[in-house]
């Protein structure tokens, strides 16, 4: 499976300047009195914060599905999934590129 | 504000049980009245707390149906959600009512009945609680996120996996005492670390299991609490806060705290005029093992990164320094959501009144802390009990 690098939506705040994926019109950290957040969009690759590997997933999903924490260079962290056959080369700190997949989830593979 | 007592305290025994929403709701409040010694004295106020009964149990309504029940008709009721810590919101409701003058006594129910639904569709409910868009479509769970969390603390301060299996170790210690506890079986740390793996680096016996059952408290205000024939065995109700963290996990500022417990011990210490150093005892909401670590140092009885030194030394042991969960937390008493608030807080007044079972029992317990978590680690509910 290949897919297109995509940049990935985000917004930021002018206040505080967090950026929070995916784009939202009230900053979570500032509150509805605070400045607009204004669309922007983040490259997509940054590094592994933390992961899981699940053996007992949810319905619908096939063990095992491997989660990782994401921070992207431009600031946010977004979970996103991995692929098993990554499995054993994932640590904290494992530079990764992020993709959006067919069902619009974001999946990472170490770069 | 007006001072506010726990004057009785019922609970069911946790596990899978087959009695019905209802009848674990009703068993759990006729002990709680009993219990008091206001038999005669009218019940203002009816508060529950249940995360989902319409889904878990197909009651709706439950507000309205246990008033009727519980045969306290006229009295306002009420049903207060906020996920896993609805119990302790339920309650927070009921005190705000006391204290404020609204009422002079108010039953506080917490129940849920899990096992009715098979354990995909337990799931799914409780899945409900966390952020779709940006965690349950990805596969996330609770346990996924605990799993996040593990590893980054494990990673952040050294903790290692056969250290972790202490927690969960103590719970079941505890609990084997415990004659209302889902599990009342000693485990080992080769036991906790030979099951079966869930969310690496967390295994089964790293998560608490879902549970049926029920715990209700009355309330009562200063007046009202001396007329009961127990008033000596009134426990005041002294602190509680209650603060939120941001749905999805990825939005946090922290991974290795969660900053609801932070806010919400800080508020209720300060409403107490009392510090983290001053407890005896804690209930706190350890849904995975690695929650309990975390826990402590959120509502500052460890120092980061150090909790795990605290149970290796047995310092949270029930003869320890200051005792954890020493009824078998959610762990080994077991987590019926929306009764598990209610249980904690029973179990500190049970506590603080010298009545804990048999070798679970704090030696001259004064002053009691609950914590019990909603969602995954965004609503928090903290209280602190002391003698009356």
């Amino acid at each position: 499976m290949e897919w297109i690098a995509v940049r990935i939506e985000a917004s930021k705040c002018t206040d505080c300047g967090h950026v929070v994926v995916p784009p939202r019109t009230v900053c979570p950290f500032c509150g509805p009195a605070a400045k607009e957040m204004i669309p922007t969009d983040l490259e997509p690759s940054g590094e592994i914060v933390t992961y899981t590997v699940l053996e007992m997933p949810p319905e619908g999903f096939e063990a095992p599905v491997v989660l990782g924490l994401v921070g992207l260079e431009g600031g946010a962290s977004v979970l996103c999934m991995g692929y098993s056959k990554d499995k054993d080369s994932i640590q904290i700190g494992t530079k990764v590129e992020v993709f959006e997949d067919e069902t619009r989830r974001l999946r990472f593979r170490p770069k | 504000m007006r001072s506010v007592y726990v004057a009785g305290v019922g609970m069911t025994r946790f596990g899978v049980l087959k009695e019905s929403l209802v009848s674990l709701a009703e068993t759990a409040a006729i002990e709680a009245v009993r219990d008091s010694g206001l038999l005669g004295v009218r019940i203002d106020r009816l508060v529950v707390g249940a995360q989902s009964p319409e889904e878990f149990a197909g009651v709706g309504h439950l507000s309205t149906l246990l008033a009727d029940r519980m045969g306290v008709v006229p009295a306002g009721a009420t049903r207060v959600e906020t996920g896993p810590s609805s119990g302790s919101s339920a309650f927070e409701t009921a005190f705000v009512l006391i204290a404020s003058g609204m009422a002079e006594t108010a039953l506080v129910i917490g129940v849920e009945k899990m096992s009715a639904v098979d354990r995909g569709a337990a799931s799914r409910i409780i899945a409900k609680m966390m952020s779709n868009e940006n965690e349950t479509r990805y596969g996330g769970t609770p346990a996924a996120m605990a799993a996040l969390v593990a590893r980054r603390y494990m990673h952040d301060y050294g903790l290692t996996r056969d250290d972790l299996s202490l927690v969960p170790v103590k719970a079941h210690r505890n609990g084997a005492k415990n004659p209302l506890a889902h599990f009342q079986s000693e485990i080992t740390v080769e036991k906790v670390n030979q099951s079966k793996i869930v969310a690496d680096p967390l295994t089964l016996y790293d998560c608490c299991p879902t549970s049926d059952g029920a715990a209700a408290l009355l309330l009562a205000s200063s007046p009202a609490v001396k007329k009961a024939t127990a008033s000596d065995r009134a426990v005041r109700v002294l602190g509680v806060g209650h603060a939120t963290d941001y749905h999805a996990v990825q939005h946090r500022l922290s991974l290795t705290s969660m900053n609801a417990t932070v806010q919400a011990a800080r508020a209720a210490f300060s409403m107490a005029g009392v510090t983290c150093k001053d407890l005896d005892v804690c209930e706190l909401h350890d849904a995975f093992s690695i929650l309990e670590l975390i826990d402590m140092e959120d509502v500052g009885i460890a120092p980061r990164g150090a909790a795990i030194s605290m149970v290796r030394d047995g310092e949270t042991g029930v003869g320890g320094r200051i005792p954890v969960n020493p009824t078998g937390g959610l762990k080994a008493r077991g987590h019926p959501t929306g009764a598990t608030g209610v249980a904690q807080i029973h179990d500190i007044a049970v506590q603080l009144r010298g009545e804990a079972p048999s070798g679970l029992q704090v030696k001259s317990a004064r002053l009691g802390l609950t914590q019990n978590i909603g969602g995954f680690g965004n609503n928090m509910v903290v209280t602190i009990l002391g003698g009356a």
